[in-house]
């Protein structure tokens, strides 16, 4: 993924709890120098 | 949640704000780490929490430690624990370094110390974080998420946040084989959501990944080997981390709804799914 945020989203059909924690559970790959910084996001809009 | 040997390496959003990595010969010197993970005390006596062999390329230099976390799962929990911290040299076991914090528990389980490493910290070095609690017991299946912070800035440490996700750091592989670091890595990055997020049934959730390194890099393919940092979706069996048997990664968010534990998978057509991405033809 380069400069601009990839994202992944659904209409949620129910409510989350507020407060509630979560787990983001990804496998990642980045060929030969340099190691990358990637940021994430999580919300609800 | 799962005591799993998935280890999430993080670097701070204050890293950033800082400027970055050193380039050092000896590899990349970091201003800042995080690690954020989820595992499970399994005994009242001192528990192996965590275990994180630092990758080659970073060097910490007398960094302080800033360990943080939540304890859930204890009716009666103790009233304070002990949190060791050593550094071993992966190659003979030899402790080179170690520090221990007394740390109170508040009401809600959380707690927060901080430390400092007196020597340099090399590359190869492998991290392990002990927990021991006081004036208690922990009934088994007790859970500790646990966050380390490490930096070189006393002002950063007291503005962190307290297990704060938001980045990650992706180190680089050099081979695409079975043991390479880099190569099919794992994160498993806890978080919560606001306590004033309201109804959200009809609302859109949404999981964003960006390469804050590299704004102006290009991935028109998402490969690997074109320079990007890419979501992996399976591999053949035997290849490194790939789940047994499936050859898919579930790369997800479980979130917690009224109903109960959801798990939405990362789906390259389905946005976010309840299915799992399993198409190997969009390779």
């Amino acid at each position: 993924m380069g400069g601009s945020a990839r994202e992944w989203t659904t209409v949620l059909d129910e409510n989350i709890v507020p407060g509630s924690r979560y787990v983001l559970e990804l496998a990642m790959t980045k060929w030969q120098d340099p190691a990358v910084v990637i940021g994430y996001e999580v919300f609800v809009r | 949640m799962r005591p799993t040997p998935r280890l999430a390496i993080l670097l701070a959003s204050g890293f950033l704000a800082l400027g970055g990595c050193i380039l050092t010969p000896g590899g990349v010197q970091l201003l800042e780490l995080h690690f954020g993970l989820s595992e499970t005390v399994v005994s009242g006596a001192e528990s192996l929490v965590h275990q994180q062999l630092l990758p080659a390329e970073v060097v910490l230099k007398k960094h302080q430690v800033r360990v943080s976390g939540l304890l859930s799962g204890s009716a009666s929990q103790p009233e304070r624990i002990d949190v060791l911290v050593t550094a071993e040299d992966a190659g003979n076991g030899k402790v080179y370094d170690r520090f221990r914090l007394k740390v109170e528990l508040r009401p809600d389980g959380g707690f927060s110390a901080t430390g400092k490493w007196r020597k340099n910290i090399r590359p190869d070095t492998l991290l392990k974080v002990f927990v021991t609690p006081v004036g208690g017991d922990l009934p088994e299946g007790a859970e500790v998420d646990l966050c380390v912070h490490m930096t070189r800035s006393k002002a950063a440490l007291r503005d962190l946040l307290d297990c704060a996700p938001g980045t990650l750091l992706l180190p680089p592989a050099f081979e695409l084989e079975l043991d390479s670091v880099g190569f099919h890595e794992l994160f498993s990055e806890p978080g919560a959501f606001p306590k004033d997020l309201g109804p959200t049934a009809g609302r859109e959730l949404v999981v964003a990944l960006r390469d804050v390194t590299r704004p102006d890099q290009q991935c028109p393919d998402e490969i690997p080997w074109d320079g990007c940092a890419t979501v992996d979706w399976d591999d053949v069996a035997g290849t490194r981390n790939v789940p047994p048997g499936g050859g898919y990664f579930d790369n997800r968010i479980r979130v917690t709804t009224e109903s109960g534990p959801l798990d939405l998978y990362l789906n390259r057509e389905l946005g976010l799914s309840r299915e799992q991405d399993d198409d190997f033809a969009l390779q």
